[in-house]
């Protein structure tokens, strides 16, 4: 069991202001760390220090005419980016410090510095793709950090659950033989992508997994996603690191979507991730989404309790709702394979 | 069919989105090609009441008050009905029929994404935006999804300018 947890992620210096009234909001990252201590995880925390992102180990995801686009409108003092997502004057700097959050886990993980890190930090990441931000996202913070340690001949392993599912993260690594990535989301949803026969491009066969989920599904759901599709998959594929895009908003109180996770849910998912990792210090889970912020605090609080193997369940598990089939649908889509690239209509490739 | 076949409009409740549709009508009847109307509802959109989020980003999406789908295909019916009475009947085959021929689609996703799948699924012969005029220096550098849409889509795209 893991016993020492690095926590990446300042508040303090978070600058990207969203409307009032806005889901995706500055008090998130405070109710997740709140998770903490609530678990009663304290003692068992290493702050990291903030570092910001560089231009470079962006460019690795992001296109570098994006980042200057990006950086020059925020500099302007910003606006809508799409129907959802905005920046102003402080959200690049805020967002080269989610992503450099996550180098900052990756590189104190690697130095032997800890067992696993936990990266809260805003704006997400996962809907971002190489030149076009959405869904509150704006930099692929997940993204910036399976990339970089791919450039060090690691074989990284994406697992998001967060409800919604990560277009952007799936289309960086679609063609990409060192990343494997896995989503379970609900569908259909937002953004619409993420169908079980969107299996990775001709350079990645098999290395995008997709497990739709309806609305109204249950932790059971998922953990028999992880135990039947997700753990063999990733053994198969014989990851070096596991990156979580944790999202907490599959959890029933979530306003933004409609699965019926509890806090004891997530914590089931984590003890599953963690066995995911080869070793103790190979595991990072970033945040993602979580808009309410109870359900956030617990959720956080329950997974990294599991990780730490510490007892923390703030919430029974759940069971009993629809989805069972739809696990064994995307089963069989990755067991059978079939013509690689399948679904990349849904893609922005050009 | 004519060899123009479809034409995909992106629409929201935006005057843009109104003139874009204008546009598309005169050049559905033209040449005599189906109009295919795309809603692409997004993360807030799609979670919480028709109106709330507009507030939150300034932007409108489906109109104040509607409740989905159905709403978005009557306001649409409806700017179609007024966009064509306030043209009149012309020469073209297509206008002695009144509407041009037409769908409605809403799909999950931010407006560039569902513009770009929704293109390459209908095989359209060109997509119609309106410009949004995000204005100023923030608009040229990244700001509108009709400049997205130019730099993603792999067919072409027609911007239609405000007044």
């Amino acid at each position: 069991m893991a016993s020492m947890l690095l926590v990446a992620g300042d508040p303090t210096l978070d600058r990207h202001e969203t409307p009032a009234g806005h889901p995706e909001r500055p008090s998130r990252v405070g109710a997740a760390l709140a998770g903490i201590d609530a678990a009663g995880l304290k003692e068992a925390v290493v702050r990291l220090e903030p570092r910001r992102a560089t231009l470079e180990e962006l460019a690795r995801v992001h296109a570098p005419g994006y980042l200057e686009a990006l950086r020059a409108f925020c500099d302007a003092g910003g606006g809508n980016l799409d129907p959802d997502t905005v920046a102003g004057p402080g959200s690049w700097d805020t967002a080269i410090l989610a992503a450099g959050a996550v180098l900052a886990g990756i590189d104190a993980l690697d130095a032997g510095a800890g067992d696993a890190a936990f990266v809260a930090a805003r704006p997400p990441g996962h809907h971002a793709s190489a030149d076009l931000a959405m869904g509150f996202c704006l930099l692929n913070n997940v993204a910036v950090g399976a990339a970089a340690l791919a450039e060090r001949g690691e074989r990284v392993v994406i697992v998001d659950w967060d409800v919604h599912h990560g277009n952007g993260t799936q289309e960086i690594f679609w063609d990409d033989p060192r990343v494997l990535y896995v989503s379970t989301h609900q569908s259909p949803w937002y953004p619409g992508t993420g169908r079980r026969t969107e299996r990775g491009g001709k350079g990645a066969p098999g290395l995008t997994i997709n497990i739709p989920v309806p609305a109204g599904a249950t932790g059971d759901v998922l953990c028999h996603a992880f135990d039947t599709l997700i753990l063999p998959a990733a053994a198969r594929f014989d990851p070096t690191w596991v990156l979580v895009s944790a999202g907490f908003d599959a959890h029933r109180e979530d306003p933004l979507a409609g699965l019926a996770l509890t806090a004891g849910d997530f914590g089931d998912l984590a003890a599953r991730v963690q066995q995911l990792a080869p070793r103790p210090g190979r595991l990072a889970l970033v945040l993602e989404g979580g808009y309410d912020l109870g359900a956030l605090e617990r959720s956080v609080g329950a997974a990294l309790a599991a990780i730490l193997g510490h007892h923390y369940r703030p919430e029974s598990a759940s069971a009993g709702g629809p989805g069972m089939d739809a696990v064994e649908a995307a089963r069989r889509a990755h067991e059978e394979g079939g013509d690689p690239g399948h679904g990349v209509d849904q893609r922005m490739s050009r | 069919m004519s060899r123009f076949g479809r034409i995909v409009v992106g629409l929201d409740a935006s005057e843009g989105a109104r003139r874009a549709l204008r546009f598309a009508v005169d050049l559905a009847f033209e040449l005599d090609a189906e109009i295919v109307g795309v809603h692409g509802r997004g993360l807030l959109e799609e979670a919480m009441a028709p109106g709330e989020q507009a507030d939150l980003v300034g932007q409108r999406s489906l109109p104040p008050g509607s409740e989905g789908d159905e709403s978005f295909e009557q306001q649409m019916e409806a700017w179609l009905s007024e966009i064509v009475s306030e043209h009149g009947a012309g020469e073209g085959a297509g206008r002695s029929a009144g509407l041009p021929r037409h769908r409605w689609r809403v799909v999950e996703g931010n407006p560039v994404m569902a513009l770009v799948a929704a293109g390459r699924a209908e095989d359209a012969s060109m997509i119609v935006v309106g410009s949004r005029g995000a204005g100023g220096f923030a608009g040229l550098v990244l700001g509108s999804t009709s400049q997205q849409l130019a730099l993603h889509a792999d067919r072409p795209v027609v911007i239609v300018p405000g007044p």
